[in-house]
């Protein structure tokens, strides 16, 4: 009666690109770079040199803090937060009111930070108890913000010479202070999503939202942890750009928008949720930020980056697309 | 094979969304290391009583009894503290993580290191170890724990899902259907992981519409006609056209005195 | 005078309060002269706000109805207000609009219905022209430069930058060209090549990252002058150059005044050319609505080169600048002014 036939159980080889895994990416992308470091070196030898160092950096700063909240925002499936603008310049504004009271930095990035979370616990409110859709309430919450904002404010500006403003000014190692959290908040978070019970639930959340429902996970609960801790990093990053802009005003940061999503999708970090390595954000960002230095040096006019970088997203779209259908890893 | 209490009784369940009926009188008892079939017409009831004993849907009449003590289902969260785990057909695995992770998705351990248990991390090794364990008692073939089960073929899927009941600890699986979309060879596949789940103590209540399998992997079946359990039949007593004739009605059911008797005779 | 980034976006939320304030004084009586002023924007900035609060100051103490409605830097919106302000039935109207492109259709509507409209800073020939002459604010500003250019480095620069904004166009080239004309003035013999630009969009902000770039790709030079097209631009140099450690290296000098006044301003920053873009309506009204409200035939002088009223470039030292009140004190100060005193009266340090 037994109706199973022989159980042939070997298993079937495991495809040679998945166990590349994310290394894939991470070999991609420093191949790229790599190319426009060399032909840039080529075409200028004085391009390998410290200033071009210093300026990458300080771009990567602020593009790679607010990258991980995007990050975190994709992976859990919630496509994009649109409104990063109007948190950082809104985190920003803290920051400059609070430094202008004479606090010190910790307390500045402490304001700035809880400005960022309470941004996101805005925008998770809003989509989870009216049931709307994250991008549709983002590009809503980002306009209505940003406008507000112009009702508050329209210049805002560190004081010179204060902390906050050395803070965006000053090397340490040869690097730019600023760089640096940027490249420890990449590396620890790229640790924690992967090993920690929240990371593990955020990927999964992004992955197949039923499935995690049916285990248990809060939807909700992880909707709001999620733009939470995105709108942190945003707070943070707010930091770091206020520390260097100089005067800003409430749209200072929309160009900054593009090239974090870029940044995003070029690490591999699906819009579609679910899957992507925090780490890679190091390199698409250091990549991303090299463009227009390299472009400078190439005697093309700043006009030409912003082709440049369209361009690229398009091609890191297409890229994200192509994997979606293809392999999980 | 019944020789202890039931693990799980359902008993004159009755469910009605306003004046719809879909479950009249509906019973079913399942005993430890037991696998039940559970057949009938689309439209017999199934399916509600399904998804009654998973907490999806909250019964309009009847008890629910587990090891003696009468249960309210609520939620699904109350089915699982129950010790009953639903394997449905769409299967609930995220596609993009590992067959490790899909195991203790919701459920991840913690590290027993104090400070890294502070920052919330996960105990990969001893997850990893467990869940190889568990596929290996269920004799289940997995390319590799650690990649994503997108690339994995159905059987292997469903026997994941199967596998996450027994390590978590379940003690009633309930598979709706759990062969339908696969090939002979997966079938066989996911029919030997179901036998080998009553050598590790979990009872199973299986819904299929293929008598044959069922045939080959259940102890006892129990037939639904419109909303009602009409027969329970011990499979080595039965064959498959007498099945097929109550489920069309072609044969009449037992009469609620047989059906008692039955389930005296079972648990005697 | 223009507003650089594109603040379209907020045309919607910003639209309504302005609409209804106008609609509020719908109820007040017909036959007093009414005054329409479109601002260009009440969400951009402190000026083109300030430009709306000075006009309808200047109207109360005349007895005037004041209409007050904002463009939003939106060109569409700009036509649609210019239409209501024709349903309000103001008697003359003043207009800043950013977005220039729907001027032409702006001065159609208002020849239709009889009203003449004054623009401020950007020509239209069926408008009053009422402000600042660009191209001499721009060389204005350029031969101050040059004359610390002359002073400091013999007129030897390493690099003149000008940080363009060329979202505002015509006035782009006006501004930042003529601070090229103007450093050129005063050291005719600095190379060709040793001009370089970039594209800082008037944002402090924005220019940073480009502004860096440029720095980096000329390693070499010590001695940098920059302009732009106004103090925020020229100030995304300057920051950039104190990341890259080069401040010192960097002179610049902008245009518009917006980071010369106050107690935060950058040391490298040698000076800025005030318009005291706030205080516009007295020109206006001096010149252009006052007479017609008395009655007087006014000829259409729409011409930059032949306005209808000059606003007089003031260009200052940072050192000058620091006897300038802030806008909210000149405001204050101008509208204590007996009438028709301008700012640039009362508060320019460098009268030409």
């Amino acid at each position: 009666m037994s109706l199973a036939p022989a159980i042939e159980t070997a298993p079937p080889a495991m495809p040679f690109k998945a166990r590349l895994g994310g290394w894939g990416t991470a070999i991609l992308l420093l191949s790229v770079w790599a190319a426009l470091l060399i032909a840039t070196g080529l075409y200028r030898p004085d391009f390998f040199a410290h200033q071009t160092l210093l300026a990458i950096a300080f771009t990567m700063a602020v593009v790679g803090v607010l990258a991980v909240g995007q990050g975190i925002i994709a992976i859990s499936g919630g496509f994009i937060d649109l409104s990063q603008p109007a948190g950082l310049i809104l985190s920003g504004l803290i920051a400059v009111r609070l430094s202008e009271a004479g606090l010190p930095l910790p307390l500045v990035v402490v304001g700035a930070v809880l400005t960022g979370m309470a941004w996101g616990a805005l925008n998770a409110a809003i989509i989870v108890f009216a049931k709307l859709n994250p991008v549709i309430v983002t590009l809503a919450t980002n306009f209505i913000g940003l406008a507000a904002l112009y009702l508050i404010f329209q210049l805002a500006q560190v004081p010179n010479g204060s902390e906050i403003y050395h803070f965006g000014r000053t090397n340490i190692l040869g690097l730019p202070a600023i760089w640096w959290p940027m490249l420890l908040i990449i590396v620890v978070t790229g640790f924690l999503m992967r090993s920690t019970r929240y990371g593990r639930r955020t990927t999964a959340v992004g992955g197949n939202r039923a499935a995690a429902k049916a285990r248990g996970i809060s939807l909700k609960a992880m909707r709001f942890g999620t733009f939470m801790a995105a709108g942190g990093f945003v707070g943070f990053a707010a930091v770091l750009f206020a520390s260097a802009a100089g005067p800003f005003n409430p749209s200072s940061a929309s160009t900054l928008q593009l090239n974090v999503i870029a940044a995003v999708i070029l690490a591999g970090i699906s819009l579609a949720g679910g899957r992507g390595n925090f780490w890679m954000l190091l390199l698409s960002v250091g990549f991303l930020s090299t463009i227009p230095t390299s472009l400078v040096f190439f005697g093309l006019s700043s006009d030409t980056q912003s082709i440049f970088q369209g361009v690229l997203l398009m091609i890191a779209v297409a890229i994200d697309g192509y994997r979606a259908r293809r392999s999980p890893t | 094979m019944q020789d202890a209490a039931p693990v799980l009784e359902a008993r004159h369940i009755r469910r009605h969304f306003g004046a719809v009926v879909a479950l009249a009188d509906a019973s079913l008892n399942l005993y430890p290391r037991e696998v039940v079939g559970l057949v009938g017409d689309n439209g017999a009831g199934k399916s509600t009583l399904l998804k009654i004993l998973s907490g999806i849907v909250a019964p309009s009449g009847g008890d629910i009894v587990i090891d003696s003590k009468t249960v309210l289902l609520r939620r699904a969260q109350d089915a699982m503290d129950a010790g009953i785990e639903t394997v449905y057909q769409d299967l609930a695995l995220v596609d993009t993580m590992s067959a490790y992770q899909n195991v203790y998705l919701g459920r991840e351990e913690l590290s027993p290191n104090p400070v890294a248990r502070f920052f919330n991390l996960v105990d990969d090794k001893k997850m990893r170890a467990r869940a190889r364990e568990v596929l290996d008692a269920l004799q289940v073939k997995v390319p590799s724990i650690n990649v994503a089960v997108k690339g994995m073929s159905g059987g292997q899927r469903q026997c994941l899902a199967i596998a996450r009941a027994l390590l978590w600890g379940r003690r009633i699986v309930i598979l709706d259907e759990p062969t339908a979309a696969l090939g002979v060879r997966e079938t066989g596949q996911v029919l030997e992981v179901i036998r080998d789940l009553r050598k590790h103590d979990v009872s199973v209540i299986i819904v299929s519409h293929n008598m044959q399998q069922l045939m080959s992997v259940a102890d006892r079946i129990t037939v639904m006609r419109l909303g009602r359990s009409i027969a329970t039949r011990t499979v080595k007593d039965t064959e498959v056209n007498e099945i097929v004739g109550l489920i069309t009605g072609a044969i009449p059911g037992d009469s609620p005195e047989a059906l008692a008797q039955s389930a005296a005779q079972s648990a005697a | 005078m223009f507003e650089t980034r594109n603040t379209r976006a907020l045309a919607i939320v910003a639209l309504a309060v302005p609409a209804l304030l106008g609609l509020t004084s719908l109820a007040t009586a017909q036959d007093k002269f009414k005054l329409g002023m479109l601002v260009g924007g009440n969400t951009c900035c402190e000026w083109m706000k300030a430009q709306g609060d000075v006009a309808r100051a200047l109207a109360e103490k005349e007895g005037w109805d004041y209409v007050e409605l904002s463009n939003n830097n939106d060109p569409a919106v700009a036509l649609k207000n210019a239409q209501i302000m024709v349903q309000e039935g103001a008697k003359a109207v003043i207009q800043f609009n950013g977005q220039p492109s729907s001027n032409p259709a702006i001065s159609a509507v208002m020849k239709a219905a009889g009203i003449p409209i004054v623009t401020y800073d950007i020509a239209d020939p069926g408008m009053y022209f009422v402000g600042i002459d660009n191209l001499a604010a721009g060389i204005a500003g350029g031969e101050q430069l040059g004359m610390i250019i002359k002073d400091k480095w013999n007129c030897a620069p390493d690099l003149v930058i000008s940080s363009e904004g060329a979202g505002a166009g015509i006035v782009n080239e006006w501004r930042t060209g003529g601070m090229r004309t103007g450093v050129k003035n005063i050291c005719p013999d600095i190379p060709a090549e040793k001009f370089v630009s970039f594209e800082g969009s008037g944002d402090a902000a924005v220019a940073l990252q480009p502004a860096r770039d440029l720095l980096a790709a000329n390693p070499n030079a010590v001695k940098m002058a920059v302009v732009g097209i106004n103090d925020g631009g020229v100030l995304g140099l300057i920051n950039a150059a104190e990341q890259l450690g080069r401040a010192d290296q960097v002179i610049g000098w902008g245009q518009d005044g917006a980071f010369i006044t106050g107690d935060n301003v950058n040391p490298h920053l040698a000076g800025s050319v005030f318009y005291f873009l706030e205080g516009y309506a007295v020109y206006a009204i001096r010149d252009v609505i006052k007479p017609i409200a008395e009655g007087k035939d006014v000829p259409l002088k729409a011409d930059a080169g032949d306005p209808a009223s000059k606003v007089q470039p003031c260009p200052v030292s940072a050192e000058q600048a620091k006897a300038v009140p802030d806008m909210a004190e000149r405001v204050t100060q101008l509208l204590a002014a007996p009438a028709g005193t301008t700012a640039y009266d009362l508060f320019c340090p460098n009268k030409g």
